[in-house]
């Protein structure tokens, strides 16, 4: 009896407990367009230190440098010729929720982060 | 994360040439946002409340001599795919020698050599989780151990040892070589050219250490992987048990009535949960803020400036602060179990010494290392580890494509985020139940009284929900930018 109803009490604290702690979703329900703007000047980067979308977000980057270079989006695996004083652009749709490293090639600078969270 | 103090310098530059060049892993990202917040709280609230269910479970329980139960699945004495084993070794050794090999003259792409993700993720974290599945396999397919095996055909002294293994050496040169390989993983920015030199100088190392002890003795307990899998293989549900047998028992059940034998059995158990907690822990802006924004106001006055405007010279001795702690955390940890331990003893007015009851709870506190290893990397064998499957089309990264399914780019594998977050939760309130229904058990194995069982549980009780609410705590940290 004891071995039924010990787990039984297991699985009901648990259960209540997801049910009190759980927030309410503070996620949109509709997929928004993200728009950064980031900047490289004289070696120093200007521009947010994180990006953060939801899943299903389109992440549109519009880039600026001083300098040639390439940046890189890890994971989603997007990369992007930046010509020195012109703005290069890139659009995508933010599908995989996770933390991805913004890199830029030409100095090996990871210089910030694309967060995308889970709608839920 | 934005510097305190007025700093106008681009802190998100220094940030990142930190992240990029002292502190990512050696290889590979994990791709994971903290925990929310209130998933943590879930976490620390249900594991206290389950502590008290197998608490309540055993105010009534005698099980403290039990022996885990066993479903046998094979029959006595049986070796029924003997040749099976054989080609299983020559894989093994067949594949470091590739890697090896492919290091050396390879593409110096980390991605794209095949070394990388098969030393980091599919022998190194796969290794622990397959010993986690199914035992003791290591035993059987050590490439180091076998070889040392077959030069013993030849020179006796590999297997016999030109010296008996001393003694008060125990399990240090393992937990020596441990250390070494976290240092390497976290610091070491290993490209697959160096790592293969550490490859060799790893198997110089055990071959030298299988010629001085003899290759049962050194890999007993000298060796880093052969007593990693071994510790971790005790939680196996699927095992071979005296008969050689292959049985199922409950996962975790094998800890039951082990003992660490040695206190540097312990230590390298301790280490197991305090490093993957380091590294946890140095991935997040509290960490980072620590040190560079200097909150207590420590380095400026003797610096002269603020850390942060001193990054080219102090970076150096950031790395060295950080191995500092790297090195002192299995103890903290230690210092914590000894505590929570004499305070068992006090309270139960145990006449057992420290020593005794050391060596009866070292191994509860696996199944919490166990999960914490896993929840902070398995999502790298997923993103990372699965590519092995196209790299063997192309080992060398010379755009070879023997098998047809050559990787074209670096495309990760990535879990979704919820899920992620759900195992992580689950897998370290198994974890916390685990151990301490083991300690429990040990408890009523080693007291008078039922009554004296329960009531030296209370501290150890503690300190296990310190060290899961610890773990979950890590998981939801706001990473560094």
């Amino acid at each position: 009896m004891r071995k039924v109803l010990l787990p039984a009490v297991a699985l009901v604290l648990l259960a209540g407990l997801w049910f009190w702690l759980k927030p309410a979703s503070t996620a949109p329900t509709e997929t928004q367009t993200r728009h950064y703007t980031l900047a490289f000047v004289e070696g120093a980067y200007q521009g947010p230190e994180i990006l953060t979308a939801y899943a299903g977000d389109t992440v549109q980057l519009e880039v600026t440098s001083d300098h040639d270079d390439a940046m890189h989006v890890h994971g989603y695996e997007k990369h992007l010729v930046l010509p020195a004083g012109e703005t290069a652009k890139l659009s995508f749709i933010a599908e995989d929720s996770g933390r991805f490293m913004l890199e830029l090639h030409g100095t090996d600078l990871e210089f910030g982060a694309l967060e995308v969270y889970p709608r839920r | 994360m934005r510097p305190s103090l007025g700093i106008t310098l681009p802190v998100g530059l220094i940030a990142g040439l930190l992240t990029g060049q002292a502190e990512a892993h050696s290889f590979g990202q994990p791709y994971q946002l903290p925990m929310p917040y209130w998933m943590y709280i879930y976490g620390a609230m249900a594991a206290l409340a389950l502590s008290f269910v197998v608490l309540a479970f055993f105010l009534r329980e005698d099980t403290g001599n039990r022996t885990a139960r066993r479903l046998v699945l094979g029959r006595p004495g049986g070796h029924p795919a003997l040749w099976l084993g054989r080609l299983l070794q020559w894989l093994m050794a067949g594949s470091f020698v590739l890697a090896i090999v492919a290091g050396l003259i390879g593409n110096q792409d980390s991605y794209r050599n095949i070394n990388m993700t098969y030393f980091w993720v599919v022998f190194a974290l796969g290794g622990c989780y397959l010993s986690a599945l199914i035992g003791f396999w290591y035993e059987t397919l050590n490439p180091w151990q076998n070889t040392a095996l077959l030069l013993s055909r030849r020179w006796r002294v590999f297997a016999e040892g030109r010296f008996s293994y001393p003694g008060r050496l125990a399990y240090w040169p393992a937990l020596a070589q441990y250390m070494a390989f976290i240092i390497f993983e976290l610091f070491g920015d290993t490209k697959p050219f160096s790592l293969s030199v550490i490859l060799l100088c790893y198997t110089g190392l055990s071959l030298g250490g299988a010629y001085l002890y003899g290759a049962k003795h050194w890999f007993a307990y000298g060796d880093l992987f052969a007593v990693l899998f071994r510790v971790i293989g005790r939680m196996a549900p699927l095992q071979r048990d005296e008969q050689q047998r292959w049985v199922l028992q409950w996962p975790f059940a094998g800890l039951l009535g082990q003992r660490a034998d040695h206190p540097s059995l312990l230590l390298f158990i301790l280490f197991m949960l305090s490093s993957t907690a380091f590294d946890g822990l140095r991935e997040t802006q509290l960490w980072f803020g620590m040190f560079w924004k200097d909150p207590l106001n420590i380095l400026t006055p003797l610096l002269g400036e603020h850390p942060i405007y001193a990054y080219p010279y102090l970076r150096p001795w950031f790395v060295a602060y950080e191995v500092f702690w790297l090195m002192v955390s299995p103890l903290l940890y230690l210092g914590l179990f000894l505590l929570f331990l004499w305070l068992g003893k006090l309270i139960t007015r145990s006449q057992m010494s420290m020593t005794q009851l050391t060596a009866q709870f070292s191994y509860s506190l696996l199944p919490i290392a166990l999960v914490y290893h896993i929840t902070h990397y398995y999502t790298l064998v997923l993103s990372q580890g699965v590519k092995i499957r196209g790299l063997i089309s192309d080992p060398f990264g010379w755009s070879w494509n023997i098998f047809g399914n050559a990787i074209t780019g670096r495309l990760p594998i990535i879990p979704d985020m919820g899920f992620v977050w759900d195992s992580q939760v689950w897998l370290i309130l198994i974890g916390h139940v685990a151990s301490v229904w083991l300690a429990h058990a040990e408890a009523l194995r080693c007291f008078n009284s039922r009554k004296q069982a329960t009531l030296s549980q209370f501290p150890m009780l503690a300190l296990m929900i310190l060290f899961t609410g610890f773990g979950l705590w890590i998981l939801a940290q706001p990473l560094k930018g």
